[in-house]
């Protein structure tokens, strides 16, 4: 069995799923996670943190299918646990005292990559968290999901010129970022 | 070249393939670097930027096995075929996977601090029974403490408004967990609206039982960049997944566990979750109680689910829920199921109501839905306007994507361009929209410009003007100007995104933002060949650069005329000389 399927719709998939072949559920995460991921990391922006709650929401996702009554409605349904498990994340922040800021760490190191490239990374990593949300989320469709500018602008509900503007303040902002955090910085 | 095209092409030529930018544009570019050594230098930067941030991106990929590894963790766990004990709430979410470390510290931490609240709050539950029976049997003269009939107080606890006297808003009240259950709506399941056992959860995807299968949502693709969020950001956990955190809920709890019992800040069976904020701008809202008492709200109250709130004959109401911003008219009632799905009910026992709900980008939830009987009208973005009468219904969708859908009789889409109306007529057939001009009523486009002035305030704030009078002219003419623009059809998107340009331009005082709003407003009236969402896109594009009224003016106009083509035949003929042989 091929676990490429463009073909099948969320409807087939879910159906499959339910009808006892939870191998088909493979097909949902590769069709979501991206979507998933990224809008976990506009709303984390701590890259492992956003990874396990993706995982997280496929996991839940599985195991209640059987609930989800309008096949169709896949996509939102995700997203809205998605949704969830960010506002309980930043809930169980809060129980635990922990402050309401957050100081992201870049996940792991790339054993590939100098020294230059791993502090160019922080320093960036942590000028994307300072963002706003909309430019973050521009910034996030564009490179992380591969999205072109029209699907960007659908998805935001934005226009395309809109995005322009976003994503070239989204560059002016970390370029200026970059500039000040490391001003010897060889860009 | 101005450099707000520069930047679009620079940007354009960084994101390659992205871009429609085709080699003339790429050649133009060249050109304009090669002449402006400060530009190049900009775009030099702007590579580098993009190349580090595609650098970074990489690093923040999700592994290429991260389907795999979702898969190890399924395996072995039971997809459960059969939902039906979960049927009254099967648009729940619940999961007891077990936490670890200092996650599951923290929550038991807090399950046992709830037990202890929910003991505490059975004994002050169980005092007050026997003083209200005390009162009843005559052996007290103080009065009950549970009184649901008061006029001016809510059976959820917050205090109403004496029709004489000031409003005393309790915006904190936190609402007593209610008797029962009784309003909660009936019949239609189009969504689960009656409260959980946890009090008010519900699916972050509410979704109708039956839907047409030719349902049309979206279009394939566009999707919302939100996901919908069930009711509250409130007290209770919504609970898909590990979360148990401090109010464990009867869903959650484990075979073999105590249920907890009920208190005020346990999120037991009839706990509401807090849905947004309700802002009465003119006349008179009520909240219609289980019983069908009316307890007048005042202004600046907290709204919850399971709300229904009713308006009179002049009110205007608008409620903030992170699903969209939502106008309640004149002689309205709504049952608020979610932040994102609100009921539009009979008005005192008649059919009557108003609504206009407005989403942008920055509400949550792929969509908002308006339940009316046996239709749904759905809408993913922009504003739309709907009138419910004794025959059917009236949508006029000004700008944006929304759907009708009804059980049976499928869905009627309208289109995403501005203005479409529709009047709908219960049981019968659909015509499809018509396009119109559509303009806002009054009492729509006065709460659209209130929520553009709450969306510009920080940096409105943050703006330095000249003198006071400056900023007393932004404060005291800014938002009538912006009354009559939010008529047209235009996003609050797209108005926040130009008076922020503006704003953030200082070159642009505050007088010449009063002006230019204005001066979009004639505009919007003037140039009909566009839409009102355009000409805004326009005036925020021309604000990026202009360095007073009169360039902001004139560029703006440039940017709204269409290219001229050029009239002149290619060979004009020229008439023959005398002596000369005539042009070919």
């Amino acid at each position: 069995m091929s676990m490429n399927e463009p073909g099948l719709t969320d409807v087939d998939l879910v159906s499959r799923v339910l009808g006892g072949d939870s191998s088909f559920f493979e097909h949902v995460v590769k069709r979501y996670e991206r979507l998933v991921y990224g809008f976990m990391l506009r709303k984390i922006s701590d890259a492992g943190v956003a990874q396990d709650l993706a995982q997280e929401t496929f996991l839940i996702g599985f195991e209640n299918l059987a609930r989800l009554k309008d096949h169709l409605r896949l996509k939102s349904w995700l997203m809205g646990i998605a949704g969830n498990l960010v506002r309980d994340h930043y809930k169980r922040r809060k129980m635990a005292g922990m402050p309401e800021g957050y100081d992201p760490e870049l996940v792991g190191m790339d054993p590939l990559q100098t020294a230059e490239q791993h502090e160019r990374h922080e320093v960036l990593y942590k000028a994307l968290a300072k963002l706003s949300e909309r430019y973050r989320a521009v910034l996030i469709k564009r490179y992380l999901e591969g999205l072109e500018y029209p699907q960007i602008a659908e998805e935001l509900g934005l226009s395309i010129g809109a995005v322009e503007v976003c994503m070239h303040r989204a560059r002016k902002s970390l370029g200026s970022a970059m500039k000040e955090l490391m001003p010897d910085i060889d860009t | 070249m101005d450099r707000e095209h520069e930047h679009f092409l620079m940007n354009r030529a960084v994101d390659g393939a992205a871009s429609a930018a085709a080699n003339p544009e790429r050649e133009e570019l060249a050109r304009v670097l090669k002449a402006d050594p400060l530009l190049r230098s900009e775009f030099e930067d702007l590579e580098a930027v993009h190349v580090a941030t595609a650098s970074l991106f990489r690093q923040l990929a999700l592994p290429e096995d991260f389907s795999k590894r979702v898969m190890r963790r399924i395996q072995g766990v039971e997809v459960p075929a059969d939902a039906e004990e979960d049927a009254s709430d099967g648009l729940r979410l619940p999961s007891a996977r077990p936490l670890q470390g200092r996650a599951a510290s923290v929550v038991s931490q807090h399950r046992r601090r709830a037990r202890v609240y929910a003991i505490v709050a059975f004994m002050s539950a169980a005092a007050a029974l026997l003083l209200a029976l005390g009162v009843i049997t005559g052996a007290f003269s103080s009065k009950p403490e549970i009184e649901s009939t008061q006029p001016n107080t809510a059976a959820d606890g917050r205090q109403g408004v004496p029709d004489n006297e000031n409003p005393k808003p309790h915006r904190d009240s936190h609402p007593q967990p209610l008797p029962k259950d009784g309003e909660a709506p009936k019949g239609d399941s189009l969504v689960t609206d009656k409260p959980g056992p946890d009090g008010g959860k519900i699916d972050p995807a509410p979704v109708p039982e039956k839907r047409p299968d030719d349902q049309v949502d979206k279009p394939e693709g566009s999707e919302p960049e939100q996901p919908v969020v069930p009711d509250e950001p409130g007290d209770e956990p919504e609970a898909p997944g590990e979360v148990v955190e401090d109010q464990p809920t009867p869903e959650k709890v484990e075979p073999g566990e105590p249920e907890p019992k009920e208190g005020a800040t346990v999120a037991g069976p009839d706990e509401r979750s807090e849905l947004g904020h309700m802002l009465v701008l003119n006349g008179r809202v009520d909240l219609v109680g289980a019983d069908g008492t009316l307890t007048r709200l005042a202004d600046d109250q907290v709204i919850y689910t399971g709300d229904r709130i009713r308006t009179n004959v002049n009110a205007v109401v608008m409620l903030q829920l992170a699903g969209g911003d939502v106008t309640l008219g004149k002689d309205t009632e709504v049952s608020l199921d979610s932040d994102n799905t609100l009921r539009l009910e009979e008005c005192d026992g008649k059919p009557k109501g108003l609504i206009a709900v407005d989403r942008n980008s920055g509400h949550n939830g792929s969509s908002f839905d308006i339940l009316c009987g046996e239709y749904s009208l759905c809408l993913i973005n922009g504003a739309t306007v709907l009138e419910r009468k004794r025959n059917g219904l009236d949508i006029s969708k000004a700008v944006g994507f929304a759907t009708l859908t009804h059980e049976t009789l499928g869905s009627l889409v309208f289109p995403e361009d501005s203005g479409y109306e529709a009047e709908v007529d219960f049981g019968k057939e659909y015509d499809a929209p018509k396009a119109v001009s559509v303009l806002l009523p009054v009492w729509s486009a006065d709460t659209r410009s209130r929520a553009v002035m709450l969306a510009i305030a920080s940096p409105l704030n943050e703006r330095t003007f000249a003198s006071n009078r400056e900023r007393a002219e932004v404060n005291r003419n800014l938002p009538g100007k912006l009354d009559k623009l939010m008529r047209y059809p235009t996003t609050t998107d797209s108005v926040i995104e130009f008076l922020i340009n503006a704003i953030e331009r200082d070159l642009l005082d505050g007088f010449i933002l009063v002006k230019m709003t204005g001066e979009v407003e004639n505009a919007c009236a003037e140039v009909t060949e566009l839409a009102p969402e355009v000409v805004c896109y326009h005036a925020g594009r021309a604000a990026l650069v202009a360095e007073n009224f009169e360039q902001w003016r004139d560029y703006f106009y440039r940017l709204m005329r269409p290219p001229v083509e050029s009239k002149e035949p290619k060979n004009p003929k020229q008439p023959a000389q005398p002596g000369q042989p005539e042009p070919p």
